[in-house]
């Protein structure tokens, strides 16, 4: 029976190798040239390194521990609460705190986490990863930009920069005067390259810091949708519900911004809307829209972003973490869907809804250290709340 | 004594094991302690290494206790001796020829106390920051000059290029304007510096867009790399030359250079000031080269202080900082502390001693009270162990800690899991080699324990006693088994059997009273006893090496010795539940608990026991038996040897079908009725474990609930008057009450069945899974075998005195014997050995849900601690 128990395992490799070699007719959704995985090749390539994240969810701190961190009186207690928690002892080396180093020293244990990933896994996952940092460079870019306008000391704002968001060559950037500079001499082929598409032929120099923001933002959105839908699978299913949501919140958050702004004609407001999302069919209306009633009135058939400008639309009315109101509800769901992602399997969308949610837990920490410095005791419970 | 209690005579007469048999007797002890005499009695306690703190500020916060900020001293200095051996390290890897200079490091300085050392260690790393600072700074300095020299020192044709460009150059070369900015070379400026050789590439790529394309760049690896002032890393660096035309490009390349850290240096191509240029700054260098030693010198000799010590230093943190997470623990109260520990009862003078010695040390007034009070949270387990039984233990305790003072499966496993691995891997050679392994592992313990292993070797050297055992074992069966790499072997001389090719032969050479023989074409048993030869001594007979029967007969010898060893163990496991059994029914304090446990004697453990020998007790009755039986005088009485398959399954399928011929004692009829009665036996037993235990369980719930209803007053006075006795008693579970609270029938009964469900399936597929140890057993045989004949044996027949065959063949025999047998045979083998341990063997008795004994215990620590850091 024993020596047949170990020939059953044996005839199990085959049948999975035989699956294996079998799998593109047998493995699900196999959309756009065969870049998705299946179910069951899935975890030869990937499995590793989606188990290392799964893991890391269960160290992103809890309420408990947020109660625990908010009790507080210096931020000696709060490292001493920190050091049990998955940070462990990330600031035994420091001799002073500050709010600053913590969020540092919890900025670079993800980074340092995130650069593991990116050095240990395929293709094309490890597009997709690059993907992820794609959006803190183009953070990265802009500050660089903005402090060569005010002329500020660029080589500061160099260490400014958020880690996740560094490329060879983004310390070039502080030697070019102008942004057509940047482009000509550094970013022409770096990652960021292809972001910088313009529908007319004006030089960079002339568009307002808002302008290059959101055409940057609306490229990325778009390239990261299109690379997703390549990928295909559940990755698809589950980022393209994040990547609406992102590209929804982005139309309403710019066109809020915009209203009656008399540099941005209003043709011009419609190019900078991401071309996908669930409003995508009333961009055309949005674009005219220049205050907050017509804005409800467009979205009454969108009763989820319509109750959200209801429930917190007033303009200063202050919500967590410094947000206004409509920011905090756009938060809260996107740390929900953030949530849906991680709890399934199989897909890229974890390690994407991974890097997003440590990054609200690192502000959390920021703002919770704040409070904490300045007594400001009353306000130290508004933030974003994860687990 | 033992039917004295199952009658349930009151017969009290305490079991005083301890050792490895049961667990050490423990104490719970509140000690009082003057607030003053506080650490040095925790610190005293931690030396004795034997009492296990209890933390009575459970519902504290982390930060809120009182020596928190103690704590966090402890830390900061940790901290300290974390710089100080960071900058170790670095010194060493920069000049390794000094760490010889301080081998031995552990000085005898004064045992330092916290207090003592914070400031000191605190003036101390001040002093060498400041050092650090300086030497990093004159180190960048240095590099700077270094840099510019490499400019400096560059050929001139480096500058000029080749034959065919150096006519453009050389024509028109001049100083420009702007101090040196961007030179003019025959129209050209150009710029110089050092730049990193990794940046190399990224730098002409952006000069060459930044200026359209109109440069021309060279580069020139520098001599020597430089080293970092930060990271101490040693930096490949290259000089470079850009030439360029527009002016204007000038300001974007400076800019360049500045963003990817590349030093510009001024440089005239072809003036003669550059000469004397490179002799300033050759001097300066040198210069440099002087303080910079200088600096070096003083920083060595602070950090050789710091090495002779610091090894010192971090005992004494490490052993304060324990001694403040403990104190962290305790309840002060006034003037005295109190304390609550579990300890061993036979620890208490120790204790006593250690406080008395720390009252004296600290000058405390008042003396330190011990008393041993009631707890009625379950004890800690606790087991003396030594080198040899720490390893059999731990193998136990990874299926469970035994709970406090049931038997010890650990005083058996010590023989028993290498005795049934050696029935798995029995083999002679194999077993030396095993034997070998651990004799050189144990020869060099002392060595080996100071060394730092890795993990696989480690792991192999943490069971080196488990290993011995297990390889003597395995050459105790091999020669049961009369088995040496897979050949047998005739080491007690002459055999017994004889295997006789014809009838002729046999009838001349066999002993007439046992020859048997079934002709020509019967090939099984044609054997008979050698005439005038005696029984082998010891193990199988090496005849039936070269007999057609060889497998079939080892593999019944192998089937039926598997089963006869499983039953007997689970057997024994039986027996070790009883005295569990017996155990708890002594010492219980109360009449509830004593009639518990006699009920689980009358109704678990008597119908198991039945059941099980009933049932797989009779089969092995059978197989001794039937090897007992004298086979050749009953076959010429035209009996058969019944098969034992047969007869088992017909046991319980069809009673009473033995057959006239196939009987196996007594007559057909008696063995019927006797299998039949214990087939009885067994059935009726199934509903003795089933029933009884349920409708006991409920009677007396009903019985004590009335009792319960009949006086509410009484009980809830009784307590009200417990609490306040027991001083803190708000901390203390509630134990009395507890018991009757949430009594379900349903779930009684469910549990009962499912155990009995257990139990009987249990009997059958446990006994079946100790089959492993003939399967294993048999393709360790067969594979080692295959190996001698095929790998070793056939090279050495097709060889024909080359000898080149019989290195190769001999060569993969080895190779695939420590490979296969050697280390996955063995694996398997000791897994499944494992398996019939935790599963087989100590489902019937054990526990396992004892909490450990976790000694406050500062030798322990400060070993762990320092193993940890010693990176140098």
């Amino acid at each position: 029976l024993f020596i047949f128990s170990e020939l059953d395992s044996f005839s199990c490799f085959f049948l999975v190798f035989f699956f294996w070699s079998n799998s593109p007719c047998l493995g699900g959704s196999q959309r756009a040239g065969g870049m998705s995985r299946s179910f069951l090749t899935y975890n030869i390539h990937e499995g590793a390194a989606e188990a290392i994240v799964h893991g890391y969810r269960c160290g992103i701190l809890r309420t408990e521990d947020y109660n625990n961190i908010s009790q507080c009186d210096t931020l000696e207690d709060m490292k001493l609460h920190l050091a049990g928690t998955d940070y462990g002892n990330f600031l035994q080396n420091e001799t002073t705190l500050s709010s600053k180093v913590i969020t540092e020293r919890a900025l670079e244990k993800l980074v340092d986490e995130f650069m593991e990933l990116r050095c240990n896994v395929d293709q094309p996952l490890g597009e997709f990863l690059d993907y992820i940092t794609f959006d803190y460079m183009i953070g990265n870019v802009l500050k660089l930009i903005s402090g060569a306008r005010s002329g500020r000391e660029t080589m500061e704002l160099l260490y400014k920069c958020h880690p996740l968001g560094l490329f060879e060559g983004i310390g070039a950037l502080t030697s070019a005067t102008s942004i057509d500079d940047m482009f000509e001499t550094v970013l022409i082929d770096s990652p960021l390259g292809k972001f910088f598409q313009r529908t007319e032929r004006k030089d960079f120099d002339e568009f307002s810091m808002e302008y290059i923001r959101s055409l940057l933002q609306k490229n990325y959105l778009e390239h990261f949708y299109d690379f997703c839908r390549e990928i295909g699978g559940l990755t698809w299913d589950v980022m393209k519900t994040i990547l609406e949501f992102e590209a929804d919140r982005f139309v309403i958050t710019l066109t809020r911004n915009t209203y009656g702004v008399k540099e941005l004609q209003k043709d011009d407001r419609k190019k900078l809307f991401p071309a996908f999302g669930l409003l995508y069919d009333i961009h055309d209306d949005l674009a005219m829209v220049d205050d907050d009633d017509t804005l409800k009135e467009k979205l009454r058939n969108f009763p989820e972003y319509a109750d959200m400008l209801e429930g917190g639309g007033g303009i200063g009315h202050e919500g967590g973490s410094g947000m206004s109101g409509l920011e905090a509800k756009f938060t809260e769901r996107a740390v929900q869907l953030h949530k849906n992602s991680m709890a399934m399997q199989f897909h890229y969308g974890v390690f994407y809804s991974w890097v997003k949610l440590k990054e609200y837990e690192v502000s959390n920490l920021m703002w919770i250290a704040e409070c904490i410095l300045q007594s400001m005791r009353h306000r130290i419970t508004e933030y974003i709340t994860i687990y | 004594h033992f039917f004295a209690l199952l009658i349930g005579a009151e017969n009290k007469m305490p079991e005083k094991c301890s050792g490895l048999w049961r667990s050490q007797d423990m104490t719970f002890l509140q000690l009082h302690i003057q607030r003053e005499a506080a650490h040095d009695s925790v610190l005293k306690l931690g030396q004795l290494g034997c009492v296990m703190f209890r933390d009575m500020n459970v519902n504290v916060s982390a930060f809120q206790r009182l020596f928190t900020n103690d704590v966090r001293r402890c830390e900061d200095t940790e901290r300290r001796i974390r710089y100080f051996e960071d900058q170790l390290k670095r010194e060493h890897a920069i000049r390794p020829r000094r760490a010889h200079r301080s081998g031995a490091s552990d000085s005898q300085a004064g045992v330092e106390t916290l207090d003592s050392l914070e400031p000191h260690l605190e003036s101390l790393e001040n002093e060498l920051r400041e050092l650090s600072s300086k030497w990093e700074q004159l180190v960048s300095q240095r590099n700077s000059m270094k840099e510019h020299l490499e400019v400096l020192i560059q050929d001139p044709s480096f500058f000029h290029g080749d034959e065919s460009s150096e006519r453009d150059f050389s024509s028109a070369v001049q100083a420009d304007e702007d101090g040196g900015a961007g030179m003019r070379a025959g129209g050209l400026r150009y710029l110089t510096g050092v730049i990193r050789s990794d940046r190399v590439a990224l730098f002409e790529l952006l000069v060459f867009r930044a200026t359209r394309g109109n440069m021309f760049m060279r580069t020139n690896e520098a001599r020597e790399p430089f080293e970092d002032p930060v990271t101490g890393e040693l930096v490949k660096k290259a000089v470079f030359v850009v030439f360029f035309s527009a002016s204007r490009a000038a300001e974007k390349i400076r800019k360049l250079c500045e963003s990817l850290q590349a030093s510009v240096f001024p440089y005239v191509i072809g003036s003669p000031q550059e000469r004397q240029n490179l002799e300033k700054v050759h001097d300066f260098l040198m210069e440099l080269e002087t303080t910079i030693t200088g600096t070096d010198n003083v920083r060595a000799e602070l950090l050789f202080q710091v090495e002779k010590n610091v090894n010192q230093w971090k005992k004494t943190v490490i052993t304060e900082k324990s001694v403040f997470n403990v104190l962290n623990m305790l309840s002060f109260k006034g003037q005295t502390v109190v304390a609550e520990c579990w300890a061993p009862e036979e620890d208490v003078d120790n204790i006593r001693a250690a406080l008395a010695e720390a009252e004296r040390t600290s000058g405390a007034q008042m003396e330190s009270i011990v008393e041993a009070t009631p707890n009625h949270e379950a004890p800690p387990t606790y087991f003396k162990t030594n080198k040899f039984t720490s390893v059999h233990q731990s193998i136990v305790e990874s299926y469970g800690i035994a709970r406090y003072k049931e038997v010890n499966p650990t005083s058996f496993s010590v023989v028993t899991f290498p005795f049934l691995f050696g029935v798995m891997y029995g083999d002679i050679g194999h077993g030396l080699m095993l034997t070998a392994l651990a004799i050189v592992f144990i020869a060099l313990e002392r060595r080996l324990l100071s060394a730092n292993l890795n993990e696989i070797i480690g792991l192999v050297f943490g069971g080196r006693y488990v290993l011995l055992l297990m390889g003597l074992f395995a050459i105790y069966l091999g020669f049961l088994y009369n088995d040496f790499f897979g050949m047998m072997i005739a080491p007690f001389g002459r055999p017994f059997w004889y295997f006789p090719e014809n009838y002729a032969e046999a009838v001349e050479n066999c002993d007439p009273g046992y020859l048997v023989w079934f002709g020509a074409n019967a090939s099984l048993t044609r054997g008979c006893k050698v005439q005038g030869g005696s029984p082998y001594i010891f193990g199988v007979d090496a005849d039936w090496a070269e007999t057609e029967n060889k497998l079939e007969f080892m593999n019944g010898l192998k089937m039926k010795m598997a089963v006869i060893l499983g039953v007997g163990q689970m057997m024994w496991g039986l027996v070790l539940q009883l005295l569990n059994h017996l155990f708890f029914m002594t010492n219980a304090k109360e009449k509830e608990e004593r009639d518990k446990a006699r009920h689980h004697i009358w109704f678990g453990w008597i119908p198991e026991v039945i059941f099980l020998s009933c049932t797989f007790g009779y089969m092995c009755l059978m197989i001794l038996i039937k090897w007992l039986v004298d086979w050749t005088a009953r076959m010429r009485a035209d009996l058969s040897p019944p098969s034992l398959l047969e007869a088992m399954t017909n046991f319980f399928l069809s009673p009473g079908s033995v057959l006239p011929n196939k009987y196996l004692y007594g007559s057909d009829s008696s063995q019927n009725g006797f299998q039949t009665f214990l087939l009885l036996l067994a059935f009726f037993s199934v509903p003795l474990m089933l029933l009884p235990i349920p409708i006991l369980e409920y009677m007396h719930h009903k019985s004590s609930s009335y009792g319960q209803l009949n006086e509410p007053e009484h009980d809830q006075e009784a307590a009200l008057h417990a609490r306040e006795t027991s001083g803190e008693g708000a901390a203390k579970p509630e134990q009395p009450v507890v018991t009757e609270e949430g009594f379900d029938m349903s779930e009684v009964v469910i549990k009962q069945v499912i155990h009995t469900i257990e139990y009987v399936l249990g009997c059958v597929s446990n006994t079946a899974s100790y089959l492993r140890l003939w399967a294993l057993s048999l393709a360790h045989a067969e594979l080692s075998e295959v190996f001698w004949n095929f790998a070793w044996m056939k090279p050495l027949t097709w060889d024909g005195g080359s000898g080149l065959l019989a290195f190769v063949g001999w060569g993969i025999w080895f190779a695939v014997t420590i490979g296969v047998l050697g280390v996955m045979e063995s694996l398997s083998a000791f897994l499944h050995a494992l398996r019939l341990h935790w599963v087989e063997f100590q489902n019937k008795f054990y526990y396992g849900d004892g909490v450990p004994f976790v000694p406050y215990d500062i030798h322990h620590l400060l070993s762990q601690g320092l193993s940890k850091g010693r990176t140098f």
